[in-house]
């Protein structure tokens, strides 16, 4: 299965341990993240940017994976051109 | 009405609150404060002490599956904690709603390796559905109320509390408004469109050979009801996966056995032939597909999940309906039409007949009272209980040929350790299952492997008076992986024989009423004394050494190649 670059956006409640679950699904996928940007927004919300490279259909079932991590509201990828 | 309460007691009210009567734990230096309200609230939550927090965490599992409801333990900081782990491990694979809490060090000496520190967040993240860290006592309400919502919510699973002692110690204001806790969380159970109700009941309408796998979802929404009506009104065939047992009697004319590894010959049959399968709360384990590849190539496949990660995860879903199982069975019901399929149980039935002629018939009896056969213990078993008692078994072939020669007449009778196959389940799951259901009997078999893994929960028995029948088969290997060795390794043995200790004289030990059976003309009187007894009691069972579980899908192969014996293997 052919890989891509994806970028992964994920918004929800801020922290680290949020921050470690998404990082932790990525590993024990061994799903390379070759950036991984976290933000503190307001009210005690939190966005987790990802560069990951992996196949479509691995990178489909993993982002609805992050959507069940409980404090995230929200997953959105693309793939950089 | 809020109330000034330090936080141990907060932890203790907010668990009453969630309607939890019985707490699985060990305590600790760091847990005392809660120790120490608890002895106060000894007549609202009954604390059973185990011996290890291992055996807490499978407790507590015990008890979920078997009720219903959210089980509970508690460990102290540090090795406490990391006990818990493979519990929590085991319930985050078989979708089990546990609530396990443990002590830490204070906030202010976090991260300076004080005694008994141990970042048991940061060890259970890839192991639980949720967690958190209460540094303050003001934080204890909010986080009990979200745990246990997050625990039996959705897909549920385990959550993970941690409480440093300052908060435990700290006074805090006790106001528990379950709705304004959990404000921010609560989600309304998604529902599929009415198109995809209408195009599932079409194409069961439509179909020859149509096949339901039911798996653990009917049981954990409670949907055994709408499994058994779908299944009448349409005359579908129903199997069940090895975590689905109990959710449909096995004398229900409709079921055909389960599926999987080593699962009927019918059923693994039937999904290789069906056009329509109906996989209901399951998630197409590899012990359940095989090679996936070669997986029920004709079938269009109906996948009902309340977890949308699940859909298309392993096998490709025709049509996904993602929600409540129940619900959604519901709403298809009233579509089903009445239709002849006698053909296609009678296919069933051919095949039944096989399995009984090869193996169910040669594997529970044995002619000239010679060695006993697990299958024939397991058979006498299920006879006298007559599918009424909770059945709890350990992982290995005790596991299999129980829930190949079982029946079950009730939901909730059959608690084991599915997805992780965790050796050392069995014990301590009973006894939590016992907790839960003190006026069902409560039977747990085991394999000499397994219960030497936590045999040490035999004390909890004596000490709490848990009414348990332990059937050990004991065969002094740990059988399951010497089949593999014999089938697959061509006999060597490495490492799986035992040489175990006088298990008579353990139980003796602990007070526990005993007997060691291994003339197979004492089996059925040995297992109506077990029965008998008003206190636990511990049946050892000497059985055949190099016995195999059969039919057996060997790993990685697709379901038609299924094995019925040893002969079949040395072609």
């Amino acid at each position: 299965m052919e890989k891509k670059n994806f970028t992964v956006t994920a918004v929800g409640k801020y922290g680290l341990e949020i921050l470690n679950r998404i990082s932790g699904l990525y590993l024990q996928k061994n799903i390379p993240v070759s950036s991984l940007l976290f933000t503190r927004g307001e009210n005690g919300t939190g966005s987790y940017r990802l560069e990951v490279e992996a196949p479509e259909n691995t990178m489909a079932r993993t982002i609805l994976q992050m959507k069940n991590i409980v404090d995230i509201k929200d997953v959105n990828y693309y793939t950089n051109k | 009405m809020k109330k000034r309460v330090k936080g141990s007691e907060a932890v203790l009210l907010a668990l009453m609150q969630e309607g939890c009567d019985t707490i699985f734990g060990y305590p600790g230096g760091t847990i005392i404060p809660i120790y120490d309200d608890l002895y106060r609230y000894a007549d609202k939550i009954k604390h059973i002490l185990v011996r290890h927090e291992q055996g807490a965490v499978h407790a507590a599992e015990g008890y979920a599956r078997s009720t219903g409801k959210t089980g509970v333990c508690m460990a102290t900081s540090g090795p406490g904690a990391t006990n818990f782990v493979t519990g929590i491990a085991d319930a985050k694979l078989d979708s089990t709603p546990i609530v396990c809490i443990s002590a830490q060090v204070n906030a202010e000496k976090l991260g300076t390796d004080f005694f008994q520190e141990a970042d048991i967040i940061g060890i259970t993240l890839p192991i639980t559905k949720w967690s958190h860290q209460i540094t303050s006592a003001s934080e204890i309400c909010e986080t009990i109320a979200k745990a246990f919502y997050i625990a039996r919510s959705g897909k549920p699973g385990p959550v993970v509390i941690s409480i440093t002692k300052n908060a435990e110690t700290e006074l805090t204001d006790f106001e528990y408004d379950k709705k304004e806790l959990l404000k921010e969380i609560i989600k309304e159970p998604a529902m599929p469109d009415e198109r995809l109700i209408n195009k599932a009941a079409f194409l069961i309408n439509n179909a020859e050979k149509p096949l339901i796998i039911a798996g653990q979802g009917i049981i954990l929404s409670g949907a055994e009801k709408e499994l058994a009506e779908i299944s009448g009104k349409g005359n579908i065939p129903v199997a069940t996966t090895l975590m689905g047992l109990s959710a449909i009697p096995t004398s229900n004319p409709m079921f055909v056995g389960r599926v999987g590894m080593h699962g009927n010959l019918a059923p693994n049959a039937m999904t290789q032939e069906a056009d329509v399968i109906i996989a209901a709360g399951m998630r197409f384990s590899d012990r359940v597909t095989g090679n996936i590849k070669g997986y029920a190539p004709r079938a269009k496949i109906i996948h009902i999940e309340i977890d949308p990660s699940e859909i298309d995860k392993n096998v490709r879903a025709y049509l996904p309906l993602t929600g409540d199982v129940k619900a959604i069975l519901a709403s298809i019901i009233p579509q089903i039409k009445t239709t002849d399929r006698s053909s296609w149980m009678d296919f069933a039935k051919k095949k039944n007949k096989e399995e009984f002629a090869k193996i169910v018939e040669p594997g529970t009896t044995e002619k000239g009272c010679g060695e006993i056969l697990m299958g024939q213990v397991i058979k006498e078993i299920s006879q006298k209980s007559g599918g009424k008692s909770i059945i709890v078994t350990d992982v290995g072939q005790n596991q299999m040929f129980t829930a190949r020669y079982l029946s079950f007449e009730k939901e909730r009778s059959w608690i084991t350790s599915g997805g992780l196959g965790t050796m050392g389940f069995g014990l301590p799951a009973a006894i939590g299952a016992k907790a839960g259901n003190p006026h069902r009997e409560v039977i747990a078999i085991i394999g000499d492997g397994g219960f030497q893994m936590t045999m040490e929960e035999l004390g909890t028995i004596m000490q709490c008076h848990i009414n348990i029948k332990i059937v050990l088969m004991n065969n002094s290997f740990l059988g399951m992986v010497r089949q593999w060795q014999e089938l697959f390794y061509d006999k060597r043995y490495s490492n799986t024989e035992l040489e175990n200790p006088d298990f008579q004289e353990i139980a003796q030990a602990y007070g526990i009423r005993h007997k060691r059976v291994s003339d197979c003309g004492k089996l059925n009187e040995s297992i109506d004394d077990m029965l008998a007894c008003k206190g636990p009691y511990f049946l050892e069972i000497i059985v055949k050494k190099e016995e195999n579980v059969f039919p057996m899908v060997p790993a990685g192969a697709d379901l038609n190649n299924i094995i019925l014996g040893k002969t079949t293997n040395d072609k």
